[in-house]
């Protein structure tokens, strides 16, 4: 009896080392790697600015892909409630990506399937769209405010975990702000990579163990226990451009949990805590509900204020509270000298990863 | 029982394994050992200079030793400065030639999640001798202030670069009075902010700025027993023999008659205990409008500059080596063309000058490839030379660009400008290098 039991024990010993070898290693959100869900925090398409999107595949072998935009504009919060509500309008479509295909579209404009769209020669420099069509992309609505999100799946429309995806957007100020029209900034689309473990229905499991909803346990890889920005302090001045200069930081933020069936907006409470050159600490938070675009100073006027931090740099951490959805966000810096702008957006450092689950749920499919 | 020791060391052996962390790739996303700022400019004639933030995310203070390495080419048969770019004030009237690179190195005292900032051209010392009261200093000098902990940045000297119209690379390495530590603690971001209010381009303009994250790689922990100087970046990690778990090897040869080793790779005497830190990536994958389209949303045409930096850093011998480059462009047709290039230490390029002087002719430019955008994947070729590795670092900063001579050449006014990180692919079996010098 007690040898079977010292078998069973080296047996089970061997499962969980095996288990746990099994895992994901490095088990984050990656800006700079392939993944099977791909997502783009901060697409504008409503005339102050508009994105255009590059995706690719990175494999030698076709790649499908879903793709979600969501809507998150506001609009009068439906009675008896009062103010402006996000809309969380979600679309959705299809595209497809030969091996190793790149592909782009403007957001307001979409992108249709005509095999005649002019090709750049070196006489033609206006073709946009010219290559192999990936699919009928619809153009964003002329309010839109959102974020977009690409799922790898398979030519039935399954979610897998191909890691085959990349991206990037580039933001580009439009004819309303004349002052700055034409000028861009750009950021990587956030990849979160796929595990063996995918089950392929339309409930993707960022991270986290085994639970009602995932019963495989993690299915992607987990969002991010914390966000890090080093940022100017609101007010300060850029040393090169003078004390007359201005810097503000605008940071977009998307929960990770997101339900396109239900089209149920998730709300996660974000931390701030804030250090200055001088060591010192504070902290603000704030509510994200859906989709979030800010200037720090709108979370709190005081503790990203130069002028009460006292130091010119600040190091920002956001961290979701603990039982609330996972964040991933990207920043724009917006460096301002009277009327007149320059941007550039940064993709964020992550440290450690969310122990609980992050759930994606995607329309179950025909 | 024979089966339940069996068993037993069953167990032991899969724990081992896992225990053993495989090495990574290099992140700018997350904080590293070693932070890396492939392109850095100051030129004062175009009124460019680059602003980097560095922070310490843990909150034990944090020693960082730091090289500059100008790589500023040199202007020969003619007159002017090799940082502008073609068609901007000063730009060198004969030729760019890169023959040039020396280093400086620098320590900088970073105390518990302390951010700090500076521009490249002026440096940053302790606030109490810093003489311009608007630029940058270090606040803690640990005699007339330190942090709530005590600590303080005293023994700080940021350098500025060594001269105007610099172009080159900063590398930071976690280090303590012994040598590299394991720390992946480093987070930092490069800002090229030019300041067109100078009237450039025919009138006042608004700053322009592209800013790009620091490329990571980060330390494997439990591998700097020996402390030494030279680092080694990924490659191969050695294993354990079948029969003898006690005996580390890097193939059968290392185990006795009979036995076998878990690997099977090529061992390098620089790195006797494997890799220390991430591996540089195989491949580095570049999404980019090809060179001279027009931008479908905003104004002018669009090119696209690439820096490279290899990995292997010698800054005992100063002695860089050359890395063949291999460049294969897929379009949007899914049509594939390919180039190579020799990168010695540093090169920064317009994409559709890497295979041609005549851009419109380049296999980057939309000419050529009839598309928009493209996927360019950049890949270091492998040599056998034990004591250099070649994979590469990168980034890539596109501009929008008007009344161009011709659409592929940016040659008189830059309307913006975005910086990226590139993507990574892979990892590589042989290692990278750094050779620090003996303090």
């Amino acid at each position: 009896m007690a040898r079977k039991w010292g078998l069973r024990s080296a047996w089970f010993g061997a499962l969980v080392a095996v288990a746990i070898a099994a895992g994901p290693a490095f088990a984050e959100v990656t800006t700079e790697r392939p993944g099977s869900i791909v997502i783009w925090p901060k697409v504008i398409g409503n005339g102050g600015a508009d994105t255009i999107i590059q995706i690719s595949n990175v494999s030698n072998s076709m790649v499908h892909a879903h793709c979600f935009y969501v809507n998150a504009a506001l609009e009068p919060a439906p009675p008896p409630q009062l103010g402006l509500v996000p809309k969380w309008q979600e679309v959705d479509f299809d595209i497809w990506l030969t091996k190793q295909q790149p592909t782009h579209w403007v957001a307001s404009l979409g992108r249709r399937i005509f095999p005649l769209d002019p090709e750049c020669t070196t006489t033609v420099d206006q073709c946009n769209d010219s290559g192999l069509d990936p699919g009928r992309v619809p153009p964003v609505p002329p309010d839109f405010v959102g974020e977009l999100m690409c799922i790898e799946v398979d030519s039935s429309g399954a979610p897998i975990s191909g890691n085959h995806l990349k991206g990037e957007a580039t933001l580009v100020v439009g004819n309303l702000d004349p002052f700055n029209t034409g000028d861009v900034s750009k950021y990587s689309a956030l990849a979160i990579v796929g595990l063996d473990t995918n089950d392929a229905n339309n409930v993707l499991c960022l991270g986290g163990g085994v639970t009602s909803q995932c019963v495989r346990g993690a299915e992607y890889n987990a969002c991010p226990q914390t966000t890090l920005l080093t940022n100017f302090a609101t007010g300060a001045d850029n040393p090169q451009l003078g004390d007359m200069s201005e810097v503000g930081t605008v940071v977009t933020i998307v929960p990770c949990t997101q339900n396109f069936e239900a089209q149920k907006p998730a709300s996660v409470v974000v931390q701030f805590q804030v250090t200055n050159e001088f060591e010192e600490t504070f902290s603000a938070s704030t509510t994200v509900t859906c989709w979030a675009n800010f200037e720090l100073s709108d979370v709190n006027s005081v503790v990203f204020d130069v002028d009460t931090v006292g130091s010119r740099f600040l190091q920002t951490r956001m961290t979701p509270v603990k039982d609330s959805s996972g964040i991933v966000a990207v920043a724009e810096e917006v460096h301002r000298l009277g009327a007149i702008a320059g941007r550039a957006a940064f993709n964020l450092y992550t440290i450690g990863e969310r122990p609980t689950a992050d759930v994606i749920t995607i329309p179950e499919g025909p | 029982m024979r089966v339940g020791r069996c068993l037993s060391a069953l167990v032991a052996g899969v724990v081992l394994v896992v225990g053993n962390r495989v090495p990574a790739e290099v992140s700018s996303d997350q904080p590293a050992a070693i932070v890396v700022f492939p392109k850095l400019i100051a030129d004062s004639v175009n009124h460019i200079d680059t602003l980097i933030r560095l922070t310490n995310t843990s909150t034990s203070p944090l020693t960082l030793h730091c090289f500059f390495v100008d790589a500023t080419p040199r202007c020969v048969n003619g007159t002017g400065n090799c940082a502008a770019r073609v068609g901007q004030e000063g730009r060198c009237t004969g030729d760019c030639v890169e023959d040039h690179w020396s280093e400086t190195d620098f320590r900088i005292i970073l105390t518990g999640r302390q951010p700090i900032g500076w521009r490249i051209s002026q440096g940053m010392r302790d606030c109490r001798v810093t003489a311009d009261p608007d630029q940058p200093c270090f606040q803690l000098d640990g005699v007339t202030r330190r942090g709530p902990n005590g600590q303080s940045n005293q023994g700080s000297n940021i350098l500025p670069v060594p001269h105007d119209e610099f172009v080159g690379y900063l590398q930071c390495i976690a280090v303590d009075e012994f040598g590299p530590v394991e720390r992946n603690d480093i987070a930092g971001e490069a800002l090229i902010v030019k300041d067109q209010t100078q009237g450039l381009g025919g009138g006042p303009e608004g700053p322009d700025v592209d800013g790009y994250n620091a490329i990571g790689l980060k330390s494997i922990v439990g591998t700097q027993t020996t402390r030494d100087l030279t680092l080694c970046l990924g490659g191969c990690t050695p294993g354990q023999c079948r029969g003898q778990h006690n005996r580390t090897c890097f193939s059968d040869g290392d185990c006795a008659d009979g036995d076998s080793c878990s690997v099977q790779c090529q061992p390098n005497d620089n790195c006797p205990n494997g890799a220390e830190y991430d591996g540089c990536a195989n491949i580095l994958l570049l999404d980019h409008f090809f060179d001279g389209v027009e931008d479908p949303v905003g104004r002018g045409n669009i090119v696209t500059d690439l820096t490279l930096v290899p990995c292997s850093q010698d800054y005992l011998r100063q002695a860089p080596k050359p890395v063949t480059v291999q460049f294969l462009v897929i379009n949007e047709l899914e049509q594939r063309f390919s180039t190579s290039k020799s990168v010695t230490c540093f090169k920064d390029i317009q994409l559709s000058n890497i295979d041609t002087e005549f851009n419109a002719n380049s296999i980057f430019s939309a000419a050529v490839n009839g598309t928009l955008t493209g996927q360019t994947r950049i890949r270091g070729v492998a040599t056998d030379d034990p004591n250099h590795g070649d994979a590469l670092m990168g980034i890539a900063r596109e501009f929008r660009c008007s009344h161009v001579t011709s659409a592929t050449a940016c040659d008189v006014r830059i309307i913006s400008s975005a910086a990226m990180n590139l993507h990574s692919q892979g990892r590589r079996p042989q290692a990278d290098l750094i050779f620090l010098p003996p303090e």
